[in-house]
């Protein structure tokens, strides 16, 4: 009797799970499928706490403002994010607004409408500011020149930014005082690498030590600390390895200071004994020595977890994380950015410009409209609602994002976020492309090691470096033939298409922008081959 | 009453009636669309190779006065379609050749310039003297195309980049400097300057010629506001290693005009121009 009561209550939970799964289905496509709706689906990987809220309010308001709209938002996990998006767009099912996650150019043109048209028309939702009439890709607080926004490999716009990303050291404010006895953060270097000290000797003795920087091993992308530091000690090798005499081209289209820096090695300008080279070593180990044990074979959350029990003071990480981090954390936390050596510290300073500058980064949380999207008049409304300058003042309220919209002030919670815009261009790590990057990581417990470890690494790195070097340019020649045959064949398919008197593929403008593009490609994808070439001959 | 039969080899009237009605369908269905040709075009554009290439095939056999434009669209397609094989190549090298001998005018320079890009990027090793060639005659008896302008860029590219001795360099440069004035588009003007300034600046050919085809090809109009201020910057450089601080002065301000706050060379360049208020203060 007793086996059957417990049957009957696991058939009735059963049961009930199931009515209420039914129920819950039934819902959602009645909701899809109520009589005139229209339904607008973006799908995002930004599962950061606070984010799914802003965009779930931006949608209310959306919906509020246009009756017989619906916007749904579909949140996917960042590991699965790149499998799924990709059976999304082949199966024909994507959502009408993918966020544009890795810059990868490859599914664009197949699976993407382009913004162009949308993006030169001015954005109604700021009727009545000071943007009024402005065309919507000059109402963000920088011209978007390249991707995720504007795309000068395809010459058209496909994401529309939402953000931009940058790094910061998150601290334990509570913690800080407790150790210091002050709320004041490091405002140089040598201030930091002292409160560093400070936490070290407060820690000794202690039950339960505490570190000064939880760290994860630093590959990609949980290496941006290192290469803070690498790349602040090379700053003065920026004009010798810039062939182009541009002060390291500025990014993008302007030019690629780690393309310069890897050209710049094969000719020999640089190697891992110059000076700046092995003073970038030299402080990443510095700085490493504040590391929790055994950080080199622990995962991001794992270092995570370290802050968040208050086991270590600082860590690492980006202004997307900030709300998850605050709500996750049982103590007040801060920001500050990572001070780095200037010109006036008594060892580094040789080596230093100054301040990095972070004028530069690019904006990010972008979507693009896909090719299957039933209402892509609605989706693209809805971007223009979310980048209108009332609305998006609300949302980075909201998710704590930095604001790329003109006029709208970042929130007071995250103004510690905001780019330094003053400051120097930043120097290369000599990680110049995904080989380097791999013997990096195979050999840095060599670098944190015993002994003399910045010794140590260099002599394990140094016989592998050129073949690593030449196996990274070789990867850009191979990428580089699809890219410049893609160019020939858009440049054809534009002058057939006029021929016969039809629209071509672009305007006279674009046009030439295509050629000029295919001329700095082609430029710099026969120095690739000379390069090869010559490093081949005897 | 019994129907006559038919008399054999003489369809009658009725049959010649579908026949002729099936013979319009079937031609019908045979020929693209009018729009078939623009489709296959777009496809190439959007890289959908595979696709194109199955349209240019069929318009080539459907569309035989249109013939050529689906051979240089099949040839184009069969460069991009992945996985590249030897096949492929040589099935777009003999497209190309038989439109560039053999096709009707408006489709040679497209034949020519497919050929010359085969032998420069798809040949392994590379055969510069037969992409060179190509360039010339494109450049030499076409001239006035857009093609016939872009084949002097692509020359310039070549010969600045492919290495050689310091005197053939030399030789090289002044031959393309000779060029010049056939060049009639701005655009490729441009591009040609650009190609000229990067090879001297690398291949040690000059700064003051660097400077000078730096100042040509922006004149002639840099579209990527990043490609623009880095080429200005250039120019400024140039312009104060070269010791003129006036020029230097000028072009640093432009610079700092067009990129404002938002670049990081920013602070940089106004020490720069700091540096050279004091040098010109006596």
């Amino acid at each position: 009797v007793k086996g059957r009561g417990l049957l009957l209550t696991a058939l009735v939970l059963v049961a009930g799970v199931f009515a209420v799964a039914a129920w819950r289905i039934a819902a959602r496509t009645r909701l899809e499928h109520a009589p005139g709706s229209r339904v607008v689906r973006f799908a995002h990987t930004q599962l950061e706490a606070g984010i799914r809220e802003a965009f779930a309010a931006a949608a209310r308001e959306y919906m509020a403002l246009h009756p017989g709209v619906v916007v749904e938002q579909i949140a996917i996990p960042r590991r699965v994010w790149d499998s799924w998006m990709r059976t999304q767009l082949i199966g024909g099912t994507a959502p009408d607004l993918l966020q544009l996650v890795n810059n990868d150019p490859n599914p664009l043109p197949r699976f993407f409408v382009p913004a162009d048209e949308w993006m030169e028309a001015p954005n109604p939702y700021n009727a009545g500011t000071p943007l009024e009439g402005i065309p919507w890709q000059n109402t963000f607080i920088a011209p978007l020149l390249e991707p995720p926004s504007y795309w000068p490999v395809y010459l058209h716009y496909y994401g529309v930014p939402t953000t931009l990303f940058t790094m910061r050291l998150y601290y334990n404010r509570a913690l800080l005082r407790e150790i210091t006895g002050s709320d004041e953060v490091p405002a140089t270097f040598e201030e930091f690498l002292a409160l560093c000290e400070r936490v070290r000797s407060w820690s000794a003795g202690r039950p339960r030590p505490v570190y000064a920087i939880a760290a994860a091993k630093p590959v990609p992308p949980n290496d941006v600390l290192i290469h803070r530091l690498l790349r602040s000690m090379t700053q003065t090798l920026v004009e010798p390895v810039d062939a182009t005499l541009s002060l390291s081209g500025g990014g993008g289209a302007g030019g690629d200071l780690r393309t310069f820096a890897r050209e710049a090695a094969f000719r020999g300008v640089w190697d891992l004994r110059t000076p700046q080279i092995q003073a970038g070593l030299r402080l990443v180990r510095e700085v490493g020595q504040h590391f929790q044990p055994a950080f080199l074979q622990a995962d991001r959350d794992q270092a995570l977890f370290y802050f968040l029990q208050g086991r270590a003071l600082m860590i690492m990480s980006g202004s997307w994380e900030f709300g998850s981090i605050v709500a996750q954390a049982p103590f007040p936390v801060d920001v500050f950015r990572l001070p780095e050596p200037d010109r006036r510290h008594p060892d580094y300073g040789r080596f230093s410009l100054g301040e990095t500058s972070e004028a530069n980064i690019g904006m990010r949380g972008a979507f693009a409209l896909t090719r299957t999207s039933r209402h892509p008049e609605v989706a693209m409304d809805f971007l223009r609602f979310l980048t209108s300058q009332a609305a998006h003042g609300r949302f980075a309220a909201r998710s704590g994002w930095l604001p790329v919209v003109r006029g709208v002030p970042p929130p007071e919670v995250v103004r510690g976020f905001a780019p330094v815009t003053g400051g120097y261009p930043e120097g290369f790590s000599w990680t110049v492309g995904v080989e380097t990057v791999r013997i990096n990581e195979n050999t840095l417990h060599l670098l944190f090691g015993s002994g003399d470890g910045v010794e140590r690494f260099t002599a394990e790195i140094e016989p592998q470096f050129r073949g690593a070097l030449v196996r990274d340019e070789l990867k850009e020649v191979r990428e580089s033939v699809n890219a410049l045959t893609a160019f020939d064949a858009r440049l054809l398919a534009d002058e057939a298409l006029r021929r016969t008197g039809g629209t071509g593929l672009f305007s006279e403008t674009r046009r030439s922008e295509l050629l000029e593009s295919q001329t700095s490609g082609e430029l710099g994808f026969l120095l690739s081959r000379t390069l090869l070439r010559q490093e081949s001959s005897p | 009453m019994k129907a006559p039969r038919p008399r054999p080899g003489r369809p009658r009237g009725g049959v010649r009636w579908i026949a002729a009605t099936l013979l319009a369908a079937a031609v019908a269905l045979a020929a693209p669309p009018a729009d078939e040709r623009a489709t296959a075009w777009h496809d190439l554009a959007a890289s959908q190779a595979a696709a194109a290439l199955v349209r240019f095939r069929t318009l080539e056999s459907a569309e035989p006065a249109r013939a050529d434009e689906a051979r240089i669209g099949q040839a184009t397609a069969l460069l991009l379609v992945q996985p590249r094989t030897a096949s492929n190549l040589n099935a777009a090298r003999a497209l190309a050749r038989r439109v560039a001998e053999e096709g009707e005018i408006a489709w040679i320079p497209a034949g020519r310039y497919l050929l010359a890009r085969i032998a420069e990027f798809h040949t392994s090793p590379a055969d510069y003297p037969e992409a060179r060639r190509q360039y010339r005659i494109l450049s030499d008896i076409h001239g006035a195309t857009e093609l016939g302008q872009i084949a002097l860029t692509k020359l310039a590219i070549l010969d600045m980049r492919e290495p050689a001795p310091a005197d053939e360099r030399e030789r090289r440069y002044t031959g393309l400097v000779a060029l010049e004035v056939r060049l009639t588009d701005p655009a490729a003007r441009r591009d040609f300057h650009l190609a000229l300034a990067d090879g001297c600046l690398r291949e040690g050919l000059g700064e003051e010629r660097a400077l000078r085809h730096s100042l040509l090809a922006e004149a002639a109009g840099i579209v990527h506001p990043g490609r623009r201020a880095s080429v200005i910057l250039r120019i400024a450089e140039l312009s104060r290693r070269l010791g003129r601080p006036e020029e230097a002065r000028r072009h640093y301000r432009r610079f700092l005009d067009l990129v404002g706050d938002r670049d990081n060379r920013a602070l940089l360049v106004r020490e720069r121009l700091n540096t050279l208020g004091v040098e010109a203060t006596p």
